[in-house]
């Protein structure tokens, strides 16, 4: 009985599992590390408390920023779906060369810096900037389009763009067009083929994709600080507002702690709709 | 076979790594000071640290032969960390005042007033920890185009029917909102403090909608440029860098918020002699005479005679014609209430 796990153990160092080992082992020493000492802080204020816990209900902020982090998180994941089904869509469509070059347009925010990126969004979008001075022209009149909900969720959205095409075209090139093709010839309307045949088959990439964005976007923190009013606030700013002016360890602790909660919440969530096995399998480009 | 040896080896590497970083924080500290050879200035980055190495750093080095790093931008909660963690890597950080009043003998050194000469300061502007480094104020920024007949003070800045328009305020605390607010409502300068928040609050609502928030110095500097707001409140050393690029703004001197950045040497500071001789050079009438030749912040050193053009000298808080139309934010309260104030502000400001 005692040798069984000696064994499988050893098996697994040497298996493709030790492969990840390094990167574990880094995660641990420059990620886990850190955060249990956060986490740590957050309870000892010095001996074992809950206050900083309680003070996030009380203090007329946390919650508000907190519930407003999720709704925004939501809002940009449904913005990104809407956006991306029909793209991913269309790339499982075109001619390869085509699909080469749609490719490259989704894959063109990695290639450059996220700062530089939201700050050309401010420089387009701004009272008397690009946008505005074209809606003008054309007698729109100038639109509020930073420093609020708009400014955020559009900045986010282009970042985040990419996590939910890559998974969706991924999923979505799996599916065998001929079953569309049968059900169309079965007298079936392409709306309601597509309802019951193409959508369900396409759930595992909107489930994958739905997880990578809205969790990412939990954590946003430039882009609402910079195209947002403090009425975007997010998480992240409060954290750092804790951190840099008020020297909280503490407080940043607890919320980072409620952030993560959030966040295993969210996927738990998630697994329950897909397996996780299935969603992230099918953000791997081959299977 | 292969695979594990890979995997011991990467493994190794990041234990030798940790263990490295452990090696080279428990040598330190070691070092006499009289020894000195480089020592670490930390600013706040941009135009301001740059002037500071023109004025400050670069003769310094020049003169005592030692190496002066530059290091930044400022971070309270990095110097907490290196404080506590005992191994400080700055020797000179430019400050915020609230910092070290708050932290005196915690997280900053006192100074040693042999070394340092405060008789050519404002008295106000010192204490055990701290000594100025240069001194701007809070101005209401308006532009010129738009209200020909400019407003007076922080009550014409609440005052939308009179002055309509998109306003701006720093999202800070202590950002001189509160007591923008609180002049705005009629309280006497010298019954500022303590900061009645719900009423400056109040004041604050009346003008929520027309007014947007900036978080740093060049976001202020962009919206009078751009023309996205019609007045603010702002730093005079931004303001005087928009209208040289050409914005159609002034500042209004009346009821302007003094304010000052400090030198701060941290708590166990390895170079704690040299910082202290660093601080009496950087503070002197020549370094501070430079210093405003580079960048448009006033000498703290009643000796300093900067040569500069009618426009920088317009926007320095010690020309003749603004003193005593200002006011100065009260650093000891400050320090004591910065906490709770930006507990409040945010909760307002986010909500």
């Amino acid at each position: 009985m005692a040798k069984q796990p000696v064994i499988s153990l050893r098996r697994a160092v040497r298996g493709p599992a030790g492969l990840i080992l390094p990167a574990l082992a880094l995660l641990l020493v420059v990620m886990v590390w850190p955060l249990l000492q956060l986490l740590y802080r957050s309870f000892m204020t010095p001996s074992f408390s809950l206050s900083k816990y309680q003070d996030l209900f009380t203090d007329g902020v946390s919650v508000t920023i907190l519930v407003r982090t999720v709704v925004m998180s939501a809002i940009v994941t449904v913005v990104t779906l809407l956006l991306a089904y029909p793209y991913a869509y269309a790339l499982t469509k075109v001619s390869h060369r085509t699909r080469a070059i749609m490719m490259a347009l989704v894959l063109l925010p990695f290639w450059t810096s996220l700062m530089a990126r939201t700050f050309a969004w401010l420089v387009l979008l701004q009272d008397t900037g690009v946008v505005n001075s074209m809606l003008k022209a054309v007698g729109i009149g100038s639109l509020a389009l930073i420093r609020n909900t708009t400014g955020v969720t559009l900045g986010m959205t282009q970042v985040l763009l990419p996590f939910m095409v890559l998974p969706l075209y991924s999923t979505m090139s799996k599916i065998d067009p001929r079953l569309m093709t049968a059900a169309v010839s079965l007298g079936a309307p392409f709306r309601v083929a597509f309802r019951r045949i193409y959508l369900p088959l396409s759930m595992p990439g909107v489930v994958a994709g739905a997880t990578l964005v809205s969790i990412m976007s939990l954590g946003f923190y430039i882009t609402p600080q910079i195209l947002g009013s403090p009425q975007q606030a997010m998480i992240s700013q409060l954290i750092a507002t804790k951190i840099d002016r008020l020297l909280d360890f503490g407080s940043a602790g607890a919320l980072s702690a409620v952030l993560i909660l959030v966040t295993l919440v969210l996927l738990g969530l998630m697994s329950r709709v897909v397996k996780p096995s299935e969603a992230l399998g099918s953000t791997g480009a081959e299977e | 076979m292969l695979r594990k040896k890979v995997g011991l080896v990467s493994m190794g590497c990041v234990v030798a790594l940790g263990l490295a970083a452990c090696g080279s924080s428990s040598d330190a500290g070691t070092k006499p000071a009289s020894a000195t050879t480089s020592m670490t200035f930390v600013s706040f980055g941009g135009a301001y640290q740059a002037a500071q190495k023109k004025a400050m750093s670069d003769p310094y080095a020049a003169a005592n032969k030692i190496t002066m790093n530059q290091d930044g931008p400022t971070d309270y909660a990095k110097i907490k960390a290196m404080v506590e963690a005992g191994n400080v890597q700055w020797d000179v950080v430019d400050a915020d005042p609230f910092f070290p009043i708050g932290n005196c003998d915690k997280y900053a050194e006192k100074l040693d007033f042999k070394v340092i000469d405060t008789s050519k300061m404002n008295k106000a502007f010192v204490s055990d920890c701290e000594v100025p480094s240069m001194t701007y104020s809070y101005v209401l920024m308006y532009n010129t185009k738009k209200y020909p007949n400019p407003p007076q003070n922080w009550h014409d800045f609440f005052d939308t029917t009179k002055f309509p328009g998109k306003r701006a305020l720093q999202n800070a605390a202590q950002g001189g909102g509160y007591e923008a607010a609180l002049l705005a409502d009629g309280v006497p300068k010298d019954k500022l403090y303590p900061l009645d928040y719900a009423r400056a609050e109040k004041k604050l609502n009346t003008i929520k909608k027309n007014l947007v928030f900036w978080d740093t110095g060049a976001q202020s500097q962009q919206m009078m440029e751009k023309g996205e707001v019609d007045m603010l409140l702002a730093w005079t050393g931004r303001g005087y860098n928009a209208v040289k690029n050409g914005a159609t703004f002034a500042p209004q001197w009346n009821q302007n918020m003094a304010v000052y950045d400090v030198f701060i040497v941290p708590k166990g500071s390895k170079n704690k002699v040299a910082a202290m001789k660093f601080i009496a050079y950087a503070t002197g009438a020549e370094a501070q005479a430079k210093l405003t030749e580079q960048i448009p912040y006033a000498p703290i050193n009643s000796d300093a005679k900067p040569k500069t053009d009618a426009l920088i000298t317009s926007f320095l808080p010690t020309q003749p014609e603004v003193a005593g139309k200002g006011i100065v934010q009260d650093q000891q309260w400050w320090a004591k209430n910065q906490d709770a104030a930006t507990q409040k502000w945010t909760a307002w400001a986010a909500g």
